[in-house]
């Protein structure tokens, strides 16, 4: 009797895994319950009685915090809207789930230091920025470094090439960036500038075609920053389809060329949020390009720019458009 | 084995201590095999989810009573899943059965697919009608890799015992897939 078909469905059914849905559905119960739990053991000494006035001020705390994670900087609930906020990574099970949160933390409260800039409450912006730097303190031992500096354009020795998209500093990304742990500035001399000193790759159609998306981008016209001015900064944003849904899995790299097996991505985006540390120059342009494969093979690009700051530099979102 | 216990003891141990993170690195590491655990002792795939949110809320709650005893904490968690089912179907006793349907893995290959998924759907069906020893030594062996000295580990049985209980298991697998119709796949008939 021959067991070879029966033994390879056996096999085959190796293979189901749970479905994302559900996998999602038991995280959360899980995480409310043990959150239920630890709560429940702080107060198991009290009786009913006791714990009365400890439900009720839990009660006001739930509806206090829920007010509290919608204020502003200016608000005098900011502060306690950061303590909850930065309690929500411990739920975070997995690494990825806490990068991506810690991500979304540094993202919205730069937006938020930005928002009080505008309004001209410069108080309030300051400690949105601190409130950013601490979600980029939670990040730091997570994120992959960059080796290298994202050096200002005008610094490279021979100038770019007319077909070039982009004159900004498109540094080629390091084969193990994830490897290199060490966010010390790395010397000027050790880094590859831009691309005229890059062999050219065997893509090189692509470098030479400019990204449908983004519009070209001149190199700063602020005054070249000395050497001596690099600094480290958190590097975060978003990647998005057309339809708005957040991207996982897309590739972003300092160079309009699709990274092959040859190379390698800076970082890959989870849930749609990338974050990476590298140096640079307060004030310099970066732009970062994004590139996704989808399930039925066709490619996805785009792209963004925007002027480093210290100590976090928030992209503007990469809307990826099909490859031409 | 060995090493895979000695990870799951620390990571038990800071659970225990309160580290959330090694209780979802746990369930990281053993939600996919429990799943399909599950799915062979349930009937459709909400109930093995649901069976599946259930052991690992129950080894939460008893993660404090829990002690080492050198085995992997997969096998805590098979013993929590088995009883857990168990207790569901002496409950739900009368229910009519649920039709299983096994996803498509993927959307090239239609006719193939159809074809893997009726198959998987008649073999779990004659997995839940067998009886759960025989089950679970198959899938332990043949579904989930194990090797019959790590399945005697986790079961807590001699090796011996489960070769007997392999062949036994795969004889009534057969007899079930036979009086279903499944004739190829009970080693009657010729493959399609």
């Amino acid at each position: 009797m021959n067991d070879d078909r029966l033994l390879s469905v056996l096999r085959a059914l190796g293979a189901q895994e749970l479905p994302l849905a559900g996998d999602n559905a038991i995280r959360a119960r899980l995480e409310t319950a043990w959150v239920t739990s630890a709560r429940r053991a702080a107060g198991a000494p009290f009786g009913l009685r006791r714990l009365t006035p400890v439900l009720a001020a839990l009660v006001l705390m739930l509806s206090f915090g829920g007010a509290a994670l919608g204020a502003g900087a200016d608000s005098p609930l900011w502060e306690t809207r950061v303590a909850l906020e930065a309690g929500g990574a411990l739920l975070r099970f997995s690494a990825d789930d806490r990068v991506a949160y810690l991500l979304e933390l540094v993202r919205s409260r730069t937006e938020e230091a930005a928002r009080q800039e505008v309004l001209g409450n410069s108080g309030a912006a300051a400690k949105a920025r601190a409130a950013a730097s601490s979600a980029v303190i939670q990040l730091n031992g997570s994120l992959p470094q960059i080796g290298t500096d994202l050096v200002a354009p005008t610094s490279s020795p021979t100038p770019a090439p007319s077909s070039t998209p982009s004159a900004v500093p498109a540094v080629r990304p390091t084969d193990a960036p994830a490897a290199l742990a060490s966010p010390t500035p790395t010397p000027a001399s050790t880094v590859t500038r831009a691309p005229a000193t890059v062999p050219a790759p065997t893509t090189a159609p692509v470098i030479a075609t400019p990204l449908p998306t983004e519009p070209f981008h001149s190199p700063s016209p602020t005054p070249l920053p000395s050497a001596s001015a690099k600094q480290t900064t958190t590097i975060t944003g978003t990647v998005h389809e057309s339809s708005g849904a957040a991207i996982s899995d897309a590739c972003i790299t300092t160079s309009p060329t699709i990274p092959t097996s040859a190379t390698s991505c800076i970082v890959k985006t989870t849930n749609g949020s990338y974050g990476f540390s590298a140096t640079i120059t307060p004030g310099q342009t970066i732009t970062l390009y994004a590139s996704w494969t989808s399930a039925t093979g066709a490619n996805f690009v785009g792209s963004t720019t925007a002027s480093a700051t210290v100590p976090t530099t928030v992209m503007p979102a990469i809307l990826l458009t099909p490859r031409r | 084995m060995g090493s895979d216990a000695g990870a799951d003891a620390a990571l038990v141990q800071a659970a225990q201590a309160g580290d959330v993170r090694a209780f979802g690195e746990l369930y990281e590491r053993y939600r996919q095999p429990l799943y399909r655990y599950c799915l062979a002792r349930t009937d459709s795939i909400h109930e093995a989810e649901d069976l599946v949110s259930e052991v690992f809320l129950k080894a939460m709650e008893s993660l404090a009573r829990y002690r080492d005893q050198g085995l992997p904490f997969i096998a805590f968690l098979y013993r929590v899943a088995r009883n857990a089912a168990i207790d569901r179907s002496r409950r739900d006793k009368g229910a009519s059965l649920f039709e299983m349907t096994v996803e498509p893995r993927s959307a090239v290959d239609l006719e193939g697919d159809a074809m893997r998924s009726f198959e998987m759907d008649a073999v779990l069906g004659a997995l839940r009608k067998i009886k759960p020893e025989y089950r679970e030594v198959i899938l332990l062996r043949f579904i989930e890799g194990y090797s019959a000295a790590d399945v005697a580990t986790l079961l807590q049985k001699a090796e011996k015992a489960v070769w007997n209980l392999q062949q036994r298991g795969l004889d009534r697998l057969r007899n079930e897939l036979r009086r279903s119709g499944q004739l190829a796949l009970a080693g009657l008939a010729p493959d399609r």
